[in-house]
């Protein structure tokens, strides 16, 4: 019991700022009006951990809203790697986003609402290992440039990922121009898949064993977590 | 209620977030250290051969062919572990090095000349040039001239204190001659002979010489290097062709201290050689006769070319050459080689096979590996070599003067094609100037044999260096049955090898050629089991460890 309350008092600060935030009163919001078919469309601007992105967002009555956006991100890393025997540098690039198809249905009045949808799941990382100093193999100095390169590349099992959510705010307001949305969700993208390639010396690294190994150890990771805050503005 | 809602979607949002916080749990163990080591692009694969009976030195003892590589290319050579190599040992008949790829790329306009000087006790010691021209695997046999039985028309003639030397000059006239006066050299008193290093050879001088009949096949396969070579022409210039020897012979002069004669000065070396009446003046097409001009050449075994030294007219009945010899430099090491003969223009030599299946069989691959032996119109021999048949592709062989040649196919340490997955005609007659690619050659699979040619995928796990690698093409195997005696090599070709003939649920013991030595000891083991792939049944992993020696 004591664990409910406390839970109930952090989802009540996570809701209060949102409400306060967007100017919506709840009560206010007339319960019996009734939106054209054509009105109640938006434009939304988002930053989530799927990259930014914008959305176009319509109202359906009072509780529900789609949304159909695009979001990408793409952060490139380097980190030199000290090997037995030579360095290498380790080129990484984390690519996230895809459109996205999703419902939001807001179950307490118009301020927390559950989403559901589908994205088209563009999420791709991939790591480049190569070489950056000369391999000596007995007498022979083998230059960086020839010892190849290394890359792997672990990207969704399913290209279409269920998405989940609970949002507090709105994403489309009935009785304001802005609104804000923040969310808390998570994508069913199934066992990532990890996909091996060499050249040159480095080349069997790139074995089928490995890629199983490497597969095995990411395996859990099915479902990836979804924190989202979006700023929309409606149109009509 | 609504409240309740709120915190069981929040419960099923943390249900399904929730594994993606599991530990990573990746065990390095289990990954694959695995490295293609195909860091040499040039390897030579040398056989050791008896010239006599043409079977491999040290295949069934343990005798092991001393190997000094010299020339100033020589400075490449590297072993299996990628050290430079200069002097090293045969193993069971073979040897295998490679060239540093980033010092030493060889090419037609700019070769890579090495000479390979072979010693062995018992055998008489020779010096074969290698000149490369490109890169890949290229096969070499060394045949050596047993002194106990030497093949027919091999005339071994060794002459303790034949002479003297003092204060750097011989003291006396000597002259000494094989048994049956084949060979004749005449060392004139006053005539200084030194060593490599400039040093005058001192006190009891010992000539050995051998001669060879070209005419004989036996002896022809002493011929140093095969008939294709790179000579200085009479002209001064840089010829690539074929020698059409009439006759060769090595000469070595030697003082008390162990002093080689490399040079000499102040006098003139008579030498006097008889030719066999068989042999064919190609500039005539008709046996040789009096008067006839003989090219006679010296082979300068560091840069392993063939330098003209002068015409000779053959004298009279019985057919005799003879050549006076006023000074120059012509002994290396354990002796130097000298041809009378005439150099003719190559053709290239090209084959394409065709394999047939009479039975329709599968599981053998349509890929093999020939011994050949080339015996030129008259009967002399050419050159032995290996060849890699890779289905109908066309197979270079080399370069042989115009007219018809005789080739004959032995499978892998296997005269009798007894083991041979693949039975090529026993002879071929070409003539290569004529045929460009156009003859096919059949291949016809030898149903006496059993079992299948299973391809594997090679790798070695260099125990010291804790790491698996890929086996590099050129890199020799041998495999036998448990139990039996003879070994068959194979060749690997980009990491993958074929073991022809296997059978199920027999073992076979397996070996690699690395750095001198054929390891494991004792062999690995490999029994032929089910496939564990049933889609790709003849193609299976092949995995030891080895020590590299890195």
């Amino acid at each position: 019991m004591k664990k409910v309350i406390s839970l109930t008092l952090i989802l009540g600060l996570l809701v209060l700022p949102w409400n306060h935030l967007c100017g919506q009163d709840s009560d206010s919001v007339p319960q019996a009006k009734h939106y054209s078919p054509l009105g109640l469309w938006g434009l939304g601007l988002k930053a989530t951990t799927d990259g930014f992105g914008v959305e176009l967002v319509k109202g359906f009555g009072q509780r529900l809203n789609i949304r159909i956006g695009y979001s990408t991100l793409a952060i490139p890393f380097s980190q030199e790697i000290p090997l037995d025997g030579f360095s290498a540098r380790a080129d990484a690039k984390f690519k996230f986003g895809g459109a996205n198809l999703l419902i939001d249905f807001y179950a307490v009045k118009n301020v927390i609402h559950i989403t559901g949808g589908v994205l088209q799941n563009a999420m791709k990382h991939s790591v480049t290992i190569t070489p950056t100093s000369d391999y000596q193999f007995g007498d022979i100095l083998v230059p960086a440039a020839d010892l190849g390169s290394l890359e792997a590349t672990v990207t969704p099992e399913y290209k279409f990922s269920p998405y989940v959510a609970l949002g507090f705010g709105n994403t489309l307001s009935r009785q304001h121009r802005v609104s804000f949305n923040f969310e808390l969700g998570a994508l069913y993208h199934g066992a990532p898949q990890v996909n091996l390639s060499g050249t040159n010396m480095l080349g069997p690294m790139a074995s089928p064993n490995n890629a199983q190994v490497l597969m095995t150890a990411i395996g859990q990771y099915k479902w990836y977590p979804m924190i989202s805050m979006q700023l929309s503005f409606r149109i009509i | 209620m609504k409240s309740l809602k709120l915190i069981g979607a929040f419960i099923l949002i943390l249900a399904m977030g929730g594994p993606s916080c599991q530990k990573f749990n990746l065990n390095t163990d289990d990954l694959d250290i695995k490295l293609d080591m195909n860091i040499v692009k040039t390897v030579l694969i040398v056989q050791f051969r008896d010239a006599n009976t043409s079977s491999l030195i040290g295949a069934n003892d343990n005798s092991r062919i001393n190997v000094s590589i010299i020339g100033d290319d020589s400075q490449w050579v590297v072993n299996n572990s990628g050290f430079h190599l200069s002097d090293t040992h045969s193993a069971g008949g073979y040897l295998t090095f490679g060239l540093d790829p980033y010092k030493a790329k060889p090419s037609e306009a700019d070769p890579v000349r090495l000479t390979l000087l072979a010693e062995l006790s018992g055998y008489v010691s020779t010096s074969v040039p290698v000149v490369i021209t490109g890169e890949g695997q290229q096969y070499i046999s060394v045949f050596m001239i047993n002194q106990v039985s030497p093949p027919a028309g091999v005339t071994i003639s060794a002459n303790k204190n034949a002479g003297n030397s003092s204060d750097g000059k011989v003291s006396q006239n000597f002259k000494v001659a094989t048994t049956n006066k084949s060979l004749e050299v005449t060392v004139p008193v006053g005539i200084s002979i030194r060593d490599a290093t400039g040093n005058p050879l001192q006190g009891k001088l010992d000539l050995t010489f051998v001669q060879a009949d070209p005419t004989k096949l036996g002896a022809g396969r002493s011929f140093p290097g095969g008939h294709k070579v790179e000579a200085t022409s009479e002209s001064g210039s840089k010829d690539k062709g074929s020698f059409a020897p009439a006759g060769f012979f090595k000469i070595d002069i030697a003082d008390e201290y162990g002093k080689h004669g490399a040079s000499f000065s102040e006098g003139t070396l008579e030498i006097k050689a008889k030719i066999d009446p068989s042999v064919i003046n190609p500039e005539t097409g008709q046996p040789v006769k009096t008067g006839d001009k003989v090219g006679l050449w010296n082979l300068e075994e560091k840069t392993g070319q063939w330098n003209f030294v002068k015409n000779i007219f053959v004298g009279q009945d019985p057919l005799e050459l003879k050549a006076d010899l006023s000074s120059g430099s012509f002994i290396s090491g354990g002796g130097s080689w000298f041809n009378f003969g005439w150099l003719l223009q190559n053709c290239t030599a090209l084959l394409q096979f065709s394999f047939s299946s009479p039975n329709g069989l599968i599981g053998v691959t349509q890929q093999a590996e020939f011994d050949i032996e080339v015996i030129s119109q008259s009967g002399s021999w050419e050159y032995s070599g290996h060849i890699n048949i890779f289905g109908t592709l066309p197979v270079v062989i080399g370069s042989f003067a115009p007219g018809n040649h005789v080739i004959t196919f032995y499978y892998n340490g296997d005269r009798q094609l007894t083991n041979s997955p693949w039975l090529a005609p026993n002879l071929v007659t070409r003539n290569f100037c004529l045929y460009s690619d156009g003859e096919i050659i059949p291949l016809v699979q030898n149903t006496a044999i059993l079992g299948h040619d299973i391809t594997f995928n090679a790798e070695i796990f260099c125990t010291d260096r804790n790491a698996a690698l890929t086996v590099p093409s050129g890199t020799l195997l041998h495999f036998r049955e448990k139990g039996t005696t003879e070994w068959i090599t194979v060749t690997t070709n980009g990491s993958q090898v074929i073991l022809p003939g296997l059978i199920l649920n027999k073992t076979y013991e397996v070996q690699v050629l690395n750095d001198a030595s054929w390891t494991p000891v004792p062999p690995y083991e490999y029994t032929l089991g089910q496939p564990d792939d049933p889609a790709n049944p003849y193609v299976r992993n092949l995995s030891f460890s080895i020590d590299c020696g890195g």
